[in-house]
């Protein structure tokens, strides 16, 4: 069974460029009945599973900037050792369901400004800042979709680490890889092509829920025996969907991200409300 | 091989052996009594916890060797990071 849930969410992951928490946190807790910090801990393990498979096919292939995430990935972690030190303090004193909330409260959020994007026409290039010359943030890739190459350069750099820092600190907070928040910052803060975006994205949930899963690991909420096969699962359904989404068309990736985001978003609200 | 191409590969190694360790844990655990099916599970969580680690310190090395020392730096500011989660943060919380 977990398996099978490893598989979906893997693939899911890989094609939005999440890590496949956002899914199996409410799985496991809603569907399994388990505890949010155990279900934290095991969707932080498979996040990095899911990055690792995700990153390595998007590395390959040019997809993944390796500057771009890097560069965010100094907020990101700094913020993942907060977020994951306020959890287990959280989860200490029985206030879980105050995670429930902020959980799909953020997906919630996070949906809307995907929505508007849905109405951009394909991706131009910037014109590069000074943030793009200084930490050597162009770049370019082959979209197999449209057929041919397209360059790009991240701007607003500045912009991008703060909303890394946030996503970091959610991370840690709510034990997800917060590929959404990423997505959102590269897409809409330093305005890259979706793609990419995607594909970077995948590459740093794995080091940030490294840094936030190894704060789990000292508190005990990582059990091995429920995370093994959903690993498991996971490598195999995000080979998958690496595949997949390198042929689809960037539209139809937001799209399904934009429906993942509102259901389970709207679930966890539920949840952490005491109605679900 | 170039750049993009290791830090790729050491991302797959570190994987494969996790997952391999994580399939032959769970099956021994599954099939037999004993702690060597739990052990090896468990190993296989650290080594996946481990590998972004790597994935980290590898590009260290890689941009060092082109000499990008912008991003020696800034990944180096990443590890510590890491460092700090998985070592400073147990000895400080004394456990």
């Amino acid at each position: 069974m977990l398996l099978l849930l490893g598989a979906g969410a893997g693939f899911a992951g890989a094609i939005s460029g999440l890590g496949g928490g956002i899914l199996i946190i409410p799985a496991l807790t809603l569907l399994f009945g388990m505890p949010l910090e155990i279900a934290a801990g095991a969707s932080l393990v498979s996040t990095i599973a899911t990055s690792s498979g995700a990153a390595s096919a998007y590395i390959r292939d040019g997809l993944a900037n390796i500057k771009i995430g890097m560069s965010l990935e100094m907020a990101t972690t700094a913020g993942a050792i907060l977020g994951s030190l306020i959890a287990v303090t959280l989860y200490a004193k029985n206030l879980a369901y105050i995670v429930f909330v902020i959980f799909g409260v953020v997906l919630l959020a996070s949906a809307y400004p995907q929505i508007r994007k849905l109405r951009k026409r394909a991706y131009k290039i910037n014109k590069p800042d000074a943030s793009t010359r200084i930490l050597q943030l162009s770049g370019s890739y082959y979209d197999e979709s449209l057929g041919r190459p397209i360059r790009y350069n991240a701007v607003r750099w500045i912009y991008g680490e703060i909303v890394m820092l946030f996503a970091g600190i959610i991370s840690g907070l709510l034990g997800v890889g917060s590929g959404v928040l990423k997505v959102i910052g590269m897409d809409d803060a330093m305005r890259l092509p979706i793609k990419v975006t995607t594909a970077t994205s995948d590459f740093m949930i794995g080091v940030t829920a490294a840094a936030s899963g190894a704060v789990y690991w000292i508190f005990g909420y990582i059990k091995p025996e429920i995370v093994a096969p959903i690993v498991i699962g996971v490598v195999i359904g995000s080979y998958a969907g690496t595949k997949f989404m390198e042929r689809s068309q960037s539209r139809r990736i937001r799209m399904i991200f934009i429906v993942m985001l509102a259901v389970v978003g709207v679930e966890m609200v539920l949840r952490g409300l005491g109605v679900a | 091989m170039d750049f993009d191409d290791l830090i790729g590969w050491t991302i797959r190694i570190g994987l494969a052996v996790s997952a391999c360790m994580l399939v032959a844990g769970s099956a021994l655990s599954y099939y037999s009594t004993g702690g060597l099916g739990i052990e090896l599970t468990y190993a296989g969580v650290m080594i996946l916890i481990a590998t972004p680690v790597a994935r980290v310190a590898m590009s260290i090395a890689l941009f060092a060797k082109s000499r990008n020392w912008l991003y020696v730096a800034i990944t180096v500011v990443v590890f510590i990071n890491l460092m700090i989660a998985i070592f400073i943060l147990p000895a400080l919380l004394g456990r």
